[in-house]
Parts: structure tokens; C-alpha cells; sequence
């Protein structure tokens, strides 16, 4: 082996800026961790590094071995199908560079050899770089597929709502692109759309769907590099695109509900000859406006179904259009007897089908405007029954009147039903797209977990559900890496093999609560109070009560993981947990027995919500109080009512020893009933605590909207949320835990 | 428009704004009508405890929650009964979370006008023990002085802390 002239032997001071790449690559492959983006990037940073100095060198050579690095690091960035081959790729990755080092030391001699070794090196290379692709699935991936589709209709169902959500915030954006073609976010969104659409559809075996997504992505990407301009037609086709992956993700839905899964699609070779078309800058071939491609023209459903040519149709059309009176293509076609009737009406039958289908199903609409909308029917509800209760018109003698002001309620209501369940939707798509996700981090580090669901049909504000989800995602990782144990352990701890989370969604007392239940290894509180302390969050000798000391585990950095993995135990989440939760003005709850599992339990408050409520008057005062916090209303006894030291009173409910709380005391109300024998006792009930809360009656049940009290007013401790009463005045809804945290911190209140 | 910019760079800056002025007590004070949503008469107000004195609870803007301060409290007047005249000046205020509707109290509201930037005295200094960050500068209109008021000052001044109570 001859050396190179500039370079000295092995462990020489100089380095050439090759060679100093070469190490960057061969470090960064070592102590890269899988999905280290970061080291990602310094390696293909190298390569494009050597790329260049090789060019300055003059070597041709060695640009194809940076050309593969390149090729690889990229799909390994954007691909998260390619990416499950990490290992592969970062064994290319040295190699590649190993092969460019020899040609940077000139060693020409080696050239069979090297050629050798680029011929095995591109085998490894496609299988990373058809990873995306799914003809070129390695096994692995094929097994994992034919199991879900035998597993999972919800993925379908869950790639379907999510494929069309994409698909519309494409369509959005797309008009934004248009008005501003050089806007590169606008295009980076867009192309992160399609890349997602690729890589679900590519993981759930959808050929058609993931080659148009693919070759629109290719499009895009080329716009994006600047190679091509958006153009017109380039918009056209994307528009295209978006109407056929729409069509084929319908007929998934399809498919789906039918009970068959699917692979099977008309084609996609009209759309991707286009978009080739405009790739190539071919512009003509867009066919027609935008607008006319949606719904399919019936020339162009005739031709697809191979019933005429295009060229027959042309001819038919260029008659059409010299025509005065423009007839129908159909009819036309028909007449020159180069169709027969029937292939006709069917052909109208496609694009009628079609048509229909393009009218979307949901529509957005700006939650202002939604908003408003609901506050007006609340207050129509409230004008109507103004009206109806005024003793001018009560005094009124007609029938008719009477059945028209009934027709006016019965409306009335209706509306307001409705109205008050349009931001509302059920938790349950949140909830099921976590059991993909159990079951794949289950999978992962080798333990069983069932999921249990309850409460799916608990209703919540459609903002809350998307800001819910990643402290959910969070709380289910950690409870099934961290809780429950491997199969092994669980086995001899005398628990079944298979471990089970529960996910649990309730309204109470105002609130939404989320808990993840786990029956795992569970928390041991003098571990963590030990690690709190050698992590200085806790100074040494403290003693913290067991939920103080779970409390913990929120702090940022904390950590109890004795090894990290990749799923979490890095020390994040937990924090970013609190903090997400504790954005929505939630709360977190730990629960744990050492050995038997972990409660989490997040509490949100409802920032448009209907609860149940009982409405009950304190003075001139009325407050609702949330159904789901009450246990029962009484009038105690004389003997019932106890004093402590003359000061702390107390209510005995059947053997049941309850603080007082007077309400008009601890709100500053003048009036009001002064002896509890006299008033009504509600005994209310948060977290395990009863209180009993004097009040002067109870004036009804009642559902009520929860609004905010406005700006500055959120955060009154003790209240939750306003509703506009039936008279248009606001009712303060009480916040019970709030209250019994006031009185806590208030001895003489008690 | 140009137009009128240019006269305003010709004659110094005799820039206006409209204001709207009301009364508390004996004193006018002004507010910039961009900041006024509406005027409303005085009606049902639920008070919110655990607030200060100065809020006098929330009310049923259609359908929307708000809170209500009556600005003689603020201020530190003596409490007024509410008569015919007394209003609810809805103002729209600025934020970090964004747009805040509050209703504030005065005792009647007498006029907008239009109060040019000449005829606006900056606030006299009255000593440590007087605040006077939430005013914008004293006007004088027909003999009368009006004190024009920053509101987003006035109902944040102390911190929205203090507001919330």
C-alpha cells in the first residue's frame, strides 16, 4: 500500500481535511444512539463536507460513495420507515466512509476490491432507502403489517380521519401557496403532510395511496430545492393529487366499513403521468381549471375506463364546442354511436359518485365564530323565556298564540342542544389511538399490557382533546415503561404475566379527569424521597407526606429509571407533564401502593363544558354547586350540630363527623341563614373529603354552560366558571376542592 | 389621508382623538374611544368573592362573562348608590393572553369629544404618595379639565394580581 505523499503514517499530527471528516463520521457512527438526529446530521454534514472537498481535488470518484451517504442520511432523516433499519444504515455509513477514505489515500489498486464493496454496499442501501416503499419491505416489517391487518380496523379508521384532516389542511394551504408560490413554510407544510400520508399508508400497505403521496412528495421536494418553480400547473396537479387521494382514502373508508380491508384502487397512473408531466415542465397537460377537475370530467371517467380514446373524445368535443347549442358530451358521444348508452350512464354514475363525495362531511369554522354562536343561543333561550314568562303576554287568550309560542320553545331547545354539543366531542378517538401506542410500546420492551378503556364517551372541548393528548401519551409511556413490569418479574411477584393499564375518563365535580391506572411494580416513596434528596430538590432530613413526596416525581429532571430507554427515563416528561397539565389550569394526582400499580389522575377544568348542576341560594346569592360533588342535602338536628372549642363547628351525618363550612361566611355574603338547623346542610365531596356547606335552600337542578369570569377573574380560588342563569343574570359555579382548600388554610372557618 | 398627515407635520402636531368623557363625582375624566366597546345601563351584577372591593362581580354581556370595577372604588371615592345616570363603559383591553372585554362603573357619561394634542397638559406632579402612572395628561376644553385616563393602566396597574384578588 503506498501512502500518500502529504500524509504521514497511522497517529501523524497532520490531519488532511478529509481525513478529519472521515473521523467526524467514524465517531458519530459509534456513539450515535438510534433516532440521534443530531449526530444524523453532523454525519451527512461530513459527507457533504467530503463531497466537496473531493470535487476540489478534482476526484470523481469518491462523490458517488458521498452521493450514497447522502442518499442514506437523508432517507433516515425525513423516513421514519427507513429509519427502522438504523443499525444497517449506520454500518453504510462507515463503510461508505472507510471506501472514500481509501480513494482519498489514492489507492487506485484497490479498485476491484472497492467496486466489490460498493456493489454489496448499494444492496444494504436500498433495502434503507426503499424502506419507505413497500415493495422492498424487508420481513420484519411485511410480519408486523399482516398481523395489523388482521388486528386493525381502528388503524384504518384511525389513518383514514387522520389522512383526510391532512388532506384538508393541504387543500388550506395550498390556496396559501398559490397566493404566495415562494413562501418556503407553507411549502415545508405541505410536504410534511404528504410525508406523513407516505409513511402511514406505506406501514398499512395501501400501494395507491402511498406511490401518489410519494411522487407528490418528490414534486414538492423539488420545489422545495428550488428545481422547480410553483407554477400554475404545479398547483393544479398537487389539487389533483389531494382530490385523488381523497377519492382512494373514501374507498379505504369504504372498505373498511364493509369489513374488508383494502389494497385496491382504479389507478393512479392518470394523476402520477401528470404529475411526471409537470415535473419534466410539460405545463399543458393540466387539464383544464381547477374547479372543472373536481368532480372527474365524464371524458375523462369514460377514457379511464378504457370504453373510448382520448382521441375519439377530442374529436367528439372540438364538434361540441363549434356547436351553437352545447350538448352534453354523453349525449354526443352516444349519437356518433362510439359509446353505447349504458357505459354512458354508468360513466355519469362514477362522476355523480364522485361529486357527492367531494362534499365534505365536516366543515371547520372558526371557533370564534362558534363560540359567539353558542353564547347567542344561550341568550335566546333566555329571551324566549322572558318572553314567554311576562304577564302581558300570559294574559293573552288565544289558542293559536299558545301553540305558536310552544313551537317557538320546542325550537328554541333544540337549537340550544345543538349548539351546546358542537365544540363537545367524545374522548374515545384520543383513547383508542393510545392503544396502538400501548401495544407498540409493549412490544418494544418485551412485557404484556392490556389497555382498558373507560368513559370513552365522555364528552370534551375539542381544544382540550388536542392539548390533552401529549401529557396523555406522556402519562401512558411512563406507566408502561416504568410501571408495569416484565412478564418475569410479574410472574414471581404472583400477577398474571400480562400487565393492564386503565384509562379512565369522568366528569367530577366540574372537571374532567383523566387517570392512568396501572397495576405495576408501583412507587416507592423512600426511593424517590432518597433520589429527591441526592438531586438536591429535597434538602436532607425534610419530611414530605406521601403525595408531597410523589409530587416529586414531577420535578424537572427527576427521574426513578435505573437505566434510560428509549421510550422515556430520560429524566423529561414528567415536568413537561406538569407543565402542559398545569397550562390548562389542571392538576396532577398520584396514587400509588409499592407493588401493586399507580394511579395518575389529571384533572382538567372544562373551559366549555355542561355539567349537572344544583343550583342553591346563599342570601340574595345564587351559586351552582356540581351535581357530581354532592353527596346529599339534610337538615341536621340540633344534637347534630357540635362546636370544637366554640369555634370549629361540626355537622354529624350518620356517625359521620363533617366540618362546617358557612357559605355566606367564607364568600362575605351579609344576609343569610345564621343557624344550620334552619338552613340546609349539602354534604359535598372532593378527593376523598366530605365537608358539609351550609346554604339557605335549594332552588333546582339545572344544566349549566361553565364560561370563564372573563379576564383577570380566572382564578378565583373557590369558583370555577360562571353560567347565565335562566334570568340572564351569572351564577357563580362553585369550585369544591377550591373551597376546601380555602378552609383548610382557615381554621376558624371550620 | 396623506393630506391630513401633512398638515399635521405643517402645524407642529395637532394630532386629535376623540375621547369619551364621564363623570365621577365632580371630576371629568376622558377615555380614548378606541378602547370602548359600548355603553350599557347599570344592571344585574353578580359579585364574585374573593376580589377586591373595587370589582363589583361579573355581568351577562350576551352571552359573555365579564367582570365589572366600578372606578369610583377604584379610585377610593365613597360608595354611590347606582341611579338613572350611572353607566357600564365596556372597554376592550390588551393583554398578554390576548383580549379582555371589562365593564367599568362611572357615574354618568357626558360626551365625545375631540381633545387635540395641544391642549393636553402633562400630569403635574402631586408627590411620592400620589400615582399618577394611568394618566395620560390633563385636557382643558371650555374651562374644564379633563383627566385623561390610560384604562389598561388604570385596571392593571397594580398588577392583574391584585385584580383577580
Amino acid at each position: 500500500m503506498s501512502e500518500p505523499e502529504i500524509s504521514d503514517p497511522q497517529g501523524g499530527p497532520e490531519k488532511t481535511p478529509a481525513e478529519v471528516q472521515f473521523d467526524r463520521i467514524s465517531v458519530a457512527v459509534l456513539t450515535a444512539t438510534r433516532d440521534d438526529m443530531r449526530k444524523l446530521g453532523e454525519i451527512l454534514s461530513s459527507f457533504e463536507k467530503l463531497g466537496k472537498i473531493a470535487a476540489s481535488e478534482g476526484r470523481e470518484d469518491v462523490p458517488d460513495a458521498v452521493r450514497a451517504g447522502d442518499a442514506v442520511g437523508t432517507a433516515l432523516m425525513f423516513d421514519d420507515t427507513a429509519r427502522k433499519h438504523w443499525d444497517q444504515a449506520m454500518d453504510i455509513f462507515s463503510r461508505l466512509a472507510s471506501c472514500c477514505q481509501e480513494v482519498f489515500r489514492g489507492n487506485k489498486m484497490n479498485r476491484p476490491v472497492l467496486s466489490r464493496i460498493y456493489s454489496d454496499i448499494r444492496e444494504q442501501l436500498e433495502i434503507v432507502l426503499e424502506g419507505g416503499e413497500v415493495e422492498e419491505a424487508p420481513p420484519a416489517a411485511v410480519a408486523d403489517k399482516s398481523m395489523a391487518l388482521d388486528q386493525d380496523k381502528e388503524l384504518y379508521t384511525d389513518f383514514i380521519t387522520e389522512s383526510m384532516e391532512h388532506l384538508d389542511s393541504i387543500e388550506v394551504k395550498m390556496v396559501d401557496l398559490e397566493a404566495a408560490p415562494d413562501d418556503s413554510e407553507t411549502l415545508n407544510a405541505i410536504f410534511r403532510a404528504f410525508h406523513t400520508i407516505k409513511g402511514v399508508s406505506g406501514f398499512l400497505n395501501l400501494r395507491d395511496v402511498n406511490e401518489l403521496a410519494h411522487r407528490t412528495e418528490t414534486l414538492l421536494d423539488m420545489a422545495r430545492r428550488n428545481e422547480l418553480p410553483v407554477t400554475g400547473p404545479v398547483i393544479d396537479v398537487i389539487f389533483e393529487a389531494i382530490d385523488g387521494m381523497k377519492g382512494m382514502v373514501r374507498d379505504v373508508s369504504e372498505k373498511v366499513s364493509a369489513g374488508a380491508p383494502t389494497r385496491e384502487f382504479i389507478g393512479t397512473d392518470r394523476i402520477v403521468a401528470r404529475i411526471t408531466a409537470v415535473q419534466e415542465g410539460r405545463e399543458d397537460s393540466a387539464p383544464g381549471t381547477r374547479a372543472a377537475s373536481i368532480p372527474p370530467r365524464l371524458g375523462d371517467v369514460l377514457v379511464e375506463q378504457g370504453k373510448i380514446t382520448q382521441a375519439e373524445i377530442d374529436a367528439t368535443l372540438s364538434g361540441q364546442a363549434d356547436g351553437a347549442e352545447r350538448q352534453p358530451l354523453g349525449m354526443l358521444l352516444v349519437e356518433e354511436k362510439k359509446i353505447s348508452p349504458k357505459d354512458v350512464a354508468q360513466a355519469i354514475r362514477i362522476q355523480k359518485n364522485a361529486a357527492n363525495a367531494i362534499e365534505a362531511q365536516d366543515i371547520r369554522v372558526n371557533i370564534h365564530k362558534l363560540d359567539g354562536l353558542v353564547d347567542m343561543v344561550g341568550e335566546l333561550v333566555i329571551a324566549q323565556s322572558l318572553v314567554c314568562n311576562d304577564p302581558d303576554v300570559m294574559s293573552i287568550d288565544s289558542q293559536r298564540f299558545y301553540r305558536n309560542l310552544s313551537q317557538l320553545g320546542r325550537i328554541t331547545s333544540e337549537l340550544q342542544k345543538i349548539s351546546m354539543s358542537l365544540r363537545m366531542v367524545p374522548i374515545r378517538a384520543t383513547f383508542q389511538k393510545m392503544s396502538r401506542m400501548v401495544r407498540d410500546l409493549a412490544k418494544k420492551s418485551g412485557k404484556e399490557v392490556t389497555l382498558l378503556m373507560e368513559g370513552e364517551d365522555t364528552e370534551i372541548d375539542r381544544n382540550m382533546i388536542e392539548e390533552i393528548h401529549d401529557p396523555l401519551v406522556h402519562m401512558i409511556r411512563n406507566s408502561v415503561d416504568h410501571g408495569v413490569e416484565k412478564p418475569d418479574v410479574r410472574l414471581a411477584a404472583n400477577k398474571s404475566a400480562c400487565g393492564t393499564v386503565t384509562l379512565r375518563a369522568f366528569h367530577h365535580g366540574g372537571n374532567v379527569v383523566i387517570a392512568v391506572e396501572d397495576d405495576g411494580r408501583g412507587l416507592d416513596p423512600e426511593k424517590i424521597l432518597a433520589k429527591g434528596q441526592e438531586r438536591g430538590v429535597v434538602p436532607a432530613g425534610a419530611s414530605l407526606s406521601e403525595s408531597e413526596i410523589f409530587a416529586l416525581l414531577f420535578e424537572p429532571g427527576f427521574s426513578t429509571a435505573e437505566k434510560i430507554t428509549d421510550i422515556s427515563g430520560r429524566g423529561v416528561g414528567l415536568d413537561v407533564v406538569k407543565r402542559n397539565v398545569e397550562k390548562l389550569r389542571g392538576t396532577i394526582e398520584t396514587r400509588s401502593l409499592l407493588g401493586q400499580g399507580s394511579t395518575f389522575q389529571m384533572k382538567f377544568p372544562l373551559t366549555l363544558a355542561i355539567i349537572d348542576g344544583i343550583v342553591v341560594r346563599v342570601g340574595e346569592q345564587r351559586y351552582i354547586l356540581p351535581t357530581n360533588s354532592i353527596v346529599e342535602a339534610l337538615r341536621p338536628p340540633r344534637e347534630d350540630y357540635l362546636t370544637v372549642e366554640q369555634r370549629a363547628e361540626i355537622i354529624r351525618v350518620r356517625e359521620e363527623l363533617l366540618p362546617l363550612i358557612r357559605l355566606h361566611r367564607l364568600f362575605s355574603i351579609p344576609e343569610g341563614i345564621q343557624d344550620p338547623c334552619d338552613g340546609l346542610v349539602v354534604v359535598i365531596e372532593s378527593e376523598g373529603q366530605k365537608r358539609a356547606v351550609l346554604v339557605d335552600e335549594l332552588l333546582g337542578k339545572q344544566e349549566v354552560v361553565i364560561k370563564t369570569l372573563g379576564g383577570g377573574m380566572a382564578n378565583v380560588r373557590g369558583i370555577s366558571g360562571g353560567a347565565i342563569m335562566g334570568d340572564g343574570r351569572v351564577g357563580l359555579i362553585l369550585d369544591v376542592s377550591g373551597i376546601f382548600e380555602i378552609t383548610g388554610k382557615q381554621p376558624s372557618f371550620n | 389621508m396623506a393630506e391630513r398627515q401633512g398638515i399635521d407635520a405643517a402645524t407642529g402636531s395637532v394630532k386629535s382623538h376623540k375621547f369619551l368623557t364621564f363623570q365621577l363625582g365632580e371630576e371629568i375624566y376622558g377615555l380614548d374611544i378606541l378602547k370602548v366597546k359600548e355603553i350599557i345601563g347599570i344592571m344585574d351584577i353578580t359579585p364574585v368573592p374573593q376580589s377586591p372591593p373595587f370589582v363589583k362581580g361579573v355581568l351577562n354581556l350576551r352571552g359573555k362573562i365579564i367582570p365589572v370595577v366600578d372606578l369610583r372604588l377604584k379610585f377610593g371615592f365613597d360608595e354611590r348608590e347606582y341611579t338613572e345616570r350611572t353607566c357600564i363603559i365596556v372597554v376592550e383591553l390588551e393583554t398578554p393572553d390576548g383580549k379582555m372585554l371589562v365593564g367599568i362603573i362611572v357615574d354618568a357619561v357626558s360626551e365625545v369629544t375631540n381633545i387635540s394634542e395641544a391642549d393636553v397638559e402633562p400630569t403635574p406632579e402631586f408627590g411620592a404618595s400620589f400615582s399618577t402612572e394611568y394618566i395620560r395628561g390633563m385636557a382643558k376644553i371650555k374651562s374644564k379639565v379633563v383627566i385623561l385616563l390610560d384604562i389598561g393602566m388604570v385596571l392593571s396597574g397594580g398588577g392583574l394580581g391584585q385584580f383577580a384578588g
